[in-house]
């Protein structure tokens, strides 16, 4: 029997809809609209990419970033801010609320280490006003590299001997984001996560901007600039490269972290989601597109060559980021205000998406435990130090990234089609499709019905499929077997593999110098990550229990 | 290592220049992003205004 939060009992609200839909962007322009979309375009077809990518935008993005509005929006009316409730609201079944929690556990998993890769950007920031990033001047472009390499790696303490990772400089930058985004929690939707982003949005425009100018007037920036746009027809039949566009829309939109559902739930019945959640989406596509193209990749080509770039390119987000990014502002005259002023722009764009990632777990905390918002959000604090300190102490064992497959990636397709199962088969499409025009002051085009029914769910699985076998299977089975000089992982029985396992541990054991297999850390990062998902269902199942007693009082 | 070696095998490539197909597209890319963004937050600031 689905119980109901009594409506009249208060809950948090938007000041305005521009604050909305501010904090709505805010949450789903991220580190990634900056350092891995102008890397994917320029590895995948420059211009020509951006025609799977717009299809994908249109056909999967848009789509279900209005079947998570609708979603929230109905699930507010009964007074639920998180999904448990909302997914039992669509389906009477003892099942959904749990299936639910699953919108409070990915993002609050995802915000733990999130958290600590933003706090990199308030170190970097940081060191780049202080003129703290060691100078190139003189280097070829691979000691640039190098040097860029070693500085990151000695800032997060991942190089050399030592058995841990994080060094004091990164515990205390960690400690600093956590805080800010602690304090910020507690000032609530309106009084903290609304104005942030009316602060932080603005800001990181107008950062990006001057950024963008600069880097765009260099020598030989435009030869980037081609880089990202020049067409490459060859790519547009390659399978990988639309799969590639599909996912680049579902990640960058912050889609399946169950954030989007808790800020629409908080939206009044006659509010506008078609136009919001579209305004939204193309506030996150000129970030993404306009400044996020026209930045890091170009910066790199003008720098280092053209040929650079595509090294670049292929070295993946945290290189580009982190070390790519810095040798270009080191080489620049005034490159310290240009570097401060793109790492703090990274900063805006990586808070006001962890403030949205935190905020299901705090709504749930608040709403339907009862708890007040500052020992909600000191709560959440508390919880996310202890969670992120072996994420920190074993980053370079594979902890982080561990956490990042599975709470950044896999779950959120996993969360994103239960969603869409529950909202357009089992409450049925009719319902969802009222549900979602209501109130709309332009018109949802009917042909996005079709699409939401059957378009959406199946794309998410033919990304789903693709990224098990890509990346789960390898993942679950081989990842934490090593290679041995005539043995193979994958074809070693898993017998022999735990085997193997246990002899490196024992050698561990007797000569501590001895690395302890990276086995032990990654499945560490999953135990810890099922103990997180275990807190929350046992959180599910009692404040149901609450919600039961209350309407039997209620009842007598 | 990886880079070492793409940066030394492609250093040769010369700088290229925007053609005019990447011109299209980026151009067309950023007047649909543009024109979407502005038409969006043009109606979601007139709702504000009106609500004030």
């Amino acid at each position: 029997m689905a119980t109901e939060i009594n409506e009249t009992e208060s809950r948090e609200g938007w000041g305005s809809q521009l604050g909305l839909v501010l904090a709505m962007a805010g949450n789903a322009v991220g580190l990634g609209n900056f350092l891995r979309f102008p890397a994917l375009a320029a590895k995948n077809g420059g211009g020509t990419f951006m025609i799977p990518y717009f299809i994908s935008l249109l056909l999967l993005g848009i789509p279900l970033m209005w079947i998570e509005w609708g979603v929230g929006r109905y699930g507010g009316k009964f007074g639920y801010s998180t999904s448990p409730g909302m997914f039992e609201k669509m389906w009477n079944h003892r099942a959904a609320k749990y299936l639910g929690g699953l919108g409070i556990f990915i993002p609050l998993a995802f915000v733990i280490y999130y958290t600590y890769i933003e706090s990199w950007t308030m170190g970097y920031a940081v060191m780049s006003l202080t003129n703290q990033i060691p100078s190139i001047e003189g280097q070829t472009a691979q000691q640039a590299f190098d040097t860029m390499g070693n500085h990151l790696s000695n800032y997060l303490g991942t190089g050399g001997t030592a058995l841990l990772s994080g060094t004091a400089m990164a515990v205390i930058f960690f400690a600093i984001t956590l805080a800010v985004n602690i304090f910020v929690l507690s000032r609530g939707l309106a009084g903290g996560i609304e104005k942030m982003a009316k602060i932080g949005m603005p800001l990181l425009i107008l950062f990006a901007i001057i950024v963008g100018i600069r880097v765009l007037t260099l020598p030989g920036a435009m030869g980037g600039v081609a880089f990202v746009w020049n067409p490459d027809f060859s790519k547009i039949t390659d399978g990988a490269v639309w799969l590639a566009a599909a996912g680049q829309i579902f990640f960058t939109l912050s889609l399946g972290t169950g954030s989007i559902e808790t800020f629409a739930s908080y939206v009044k019945e006659d509010e506008d989601i078609v136009l919001t959640g579209l305004a939204t989406s193309s506030m996150n596509e000129f970030c993404e597109v306009i400044l996020g193209g026209s930045i890091s990749i170009p910066a790199a080509a003008a720098f280092f060559g053209p040929g650079a770039a595509t090294a670049i390119a292929q070295a993946g987000t945290f290189n580009l980021g982190f070390q790519t990014m810095p040798a270009v502002f080191s080489g620049l005259p005034g490159g310290f205000i240009f570097g401060g002023l793109f790492f703090t722009l990274l900063f805006f764009a990586g808070i006001t998406s962890s403030l949205a990632l935190a905020q299901p777990a705090m709504a749930f905390l608040q709403d339907e435990l009862k708890i007040k918002r500052k020992t909600a959000a000191l709560g959440i604090g508390v919880l996310m130090l202890i969670a992120a300190i072996p994420i920190i102490m074993f980053m370079k064992y594979g902890f982080l990234d561990e956490f990042d497959f599975w709470a950044g990636e896999f779950l959120l397709l996993v969360f994103a089609l239960i969603e869409v199962i529950i909202f357009m088969w089992i409450f049925k499409a009719r319902r969802a499709w009222e549900e979602m025009r209501k109130g709309a002051q332009i018109r949802l085009p009917q042909f996005y019905f079709p699409i939401m029914k059957y378009v959406v769910p199946l794309l998410l699985i033919v990304i789903l499929v693709k990224g098990t076998i890509d990346k789960l299977i390898p993942a679950v089975l081989f990842k934490t077997w090593e290679d041995l000089p005539g043995w193979s992982k994958a074809t070693a029985s898993a017998g022999e593999r735990l085997a193997y396992e246990f002899a490196l541990t024992g050698r561990h054991l007797i000569d501590n110098t001895a690395a302890l297999p990276n086995f032990w850390y990654i499945w560490g990062a999953r135990i810890e990550m099922l103990i997180i998902l275990i807190i929350t269902l046992v959180l599910v199942k009692i404040a149901w229990k609450k919600h039961r007693q209350k309407s039997e009082e209620v009842a007598m | 290592m990886m880079i070492a070696f793409i940066l030394q095998s492609t250093d040769s490539l010369g700088h290229p220049e925007m053609t005019a197909g990447g011109w299209a597209f980026a151009i067309g890319a950023w007047i649909f992003i543009l024109s979407l963004t502005i038409f969006t937050f043009s109606k979601v600031l007139g709702k504000d205004g009106k609500n004030r």
